[in-house]
């Protein structure tokens, strides 16, 4: 690719990701139809039944009104931060797609440091969260812009300490080679409990209830976004979706073998193992009740991370014994 | 510890509550699409077979609303003759206790339960006059 001239390598590049883009953008506008159908058909509703068949095109409708909306900037509102969180919330979520391997040759950059930059670059959101909360001049704003940082950073901690044995028994961060090592077995036989940990503290990272105390309703009206609106909005939505795919094709790589499986083509079986484990999120966010925001410290520092610890030292002195 | 496997495993019977009605069918009717047959003997509007009806009068007598207005003329033969019968729905409580003493079974409940009109005056009907005998 180095002796492409540059002009050929950028619009490769652009290619790319546009291509991304607009898998993002449909993936989210079905995820958001499907988690209103769940949650609708555990609550023994219909959901969306009048838009296209099943309401399947109800979501493109109400992008269109998003579109349309009136664009609303609050008088105490810090503009330039009020203005640019949204951004760098979405952007903060859609960059890990440049390393994730949908199928074995279908990924953007296999970078060497993948599970790095994608844990990296998806972390940065939390910034964009709290500019919301900031630039809203709002105090639930605030208050829910400060509970998703200090939510994030605990619950960060555990989610890297999950994923370190994995690192430790593969030996690399590359997510085609992670992949590529759960040829024969998947990790989550060698590592049900750093699993659970990860699947725990990724649904505390995209802030879904339980763990959705950053726009708890019945005490902050609707935490950081209060005050957006129209097209701003839908940015923070479609972040907090494209979040939760990431999150579910991380969990996908480390611990379901990513692509692999029997049969049916690559992509149909990552799609097939993201998308479950994007329904087990809906599922448990229709069943759990939120937790209260000292529980949801107390469970990350003192359950999680100790047993996190306690998993990598079982996971070193297995390795260091049958070497 | 004992509490910690409590709590997980009511977490996963919960779970599993949920995920039995994910299964289960929608209770809901898509309304003017789909309409619910009402329960045998349930109580919509008041109707009136007005051939059967012989002006007793018990019925607008068992009203505790006072929602019905019977008026007859009396023939040469001394018998009543029902002209009007004006049924009150905005006063109506829908409690069949009109129905009930009905000598002739000539006032009944039907099954109509889409009772909305766009003028007040629209409540206000003759069931003599109004093709009121939907059974």
């Amino acid at each position: 690719m180095m002796d492409l001239p540059f002009i050929l390598n950028f619009l490769l590049m652009c290619a790319k990701a546009a291509g991304l883009l607009g898998f993002v953008s449909i993936s989210v506008m079905f995820l958001i139809w499907w988690e209103r159908k769940i949650s609708a058909h555990i609550q023994s509703r219909l959901g969306p039944m009048i838009v296209g068949w099943h309401g399947a095109l109800q979501t493109i409708a109400d992008t269109l009104k998003l579109l349309l909306k009136e664009n609303i900037v609050c008088r105490e509102a810090d503009k330039l931060t009020f203005w640019l969180a949204p951004l760098v919330v979405f952007v903060a979520s859609f960059l890990p797609f440049v390393a994730i391997p949908f199928s074995k040759n279908l990924i953007a950059q296999d970078l060497p440091l993948g599970l790095l930059y994608i844990l990296a670059v998806s972390s940065v959101g939390v910034i964009g969260i709290f500019m919301a909360g900031w630039g809203s001049g709002n105090k639930y704003s605030l208050l829910g812009g400060m509970r998703t940082a200090a939510q994030i950073i605990s619950y960060e901690i555990p989610l890297v300490l999950s994923i370190l044995p994995i690192v430790m028994m593969t030996g690399s961060l590359s997510m085609n080679t992670i992949i590529g090592a759960q040829k024969n077995v998947w990790f989550i036989c060698y590592q049900p409990i750093a699993f659970l940990i990860y699947f725990i503290s990724a649904i505390a990272e995209v802030n879904r209830a339980p763990f959705d105390i950053a726009e708890a309703e019945s005490e902050l009206v609707a935490g950081f976004h209060t005050e957006y609106s129209g097209m701003k909005f839908s940015m923070f939505f479609l972040a907090e979706y494209t979040n939760m795919f990431v999150v579910s094709v991380i969990a996908t790589t480390l611990f379901l073998g990513g692509w692999q499986g029997p049969l049916l083509p690559g992509i149909a079986w990552f799609l097939l193992k993201v998308y479950f484990l994007i329904f087990v999120m809906m599922w448990i966010r229709w069943t759990f009740p939120r937790l209260r925001v000292d529980q949801l410290m107390d469970f990350a520092w003192k359950f999680l991370m100790p047993l996190a610890f306690l998993n990598i030292l079982v996971t070193a002195l297995v390795m260091a014994l049958i070497k | 510890m004992k509490e910690f496997f409590e709590y997980t495993a009511s977490l996963i019977k919960g779970l599993g509550v949920t995920l039995k009605y994910l299964c289960r069918p929608a209770v809901t009717l898509q309304y003017p699409k789909q309409r619910w047959t009402p329960p045998e003997r349930y109580r919509g509007r008041v109707a009136l077979r007005p051939k059967k009806c012989i002006s007793c009068q018990m019925c607008a007598r068992a009203c505790p609303n006072n929602c019905l207005e019977v008026k007859f003329n009396v023939g040469d033969d001394k018998k009543r003759k029902l002209t009007e019968f004006v049924y009150h729905i905005d006063t109506c409580l829908f409690c069949g206790l009109c129905a009930e003493p009905c000598p002739t079974s000539a006032i009944f409940m039907n099954h109509d339960y889409e009772l909305a009109v766009c003028d007040r005056k629209d409540l206000i009907v003759d069931l003599v006059k109004v093709d009121s005998y939907v059974e």
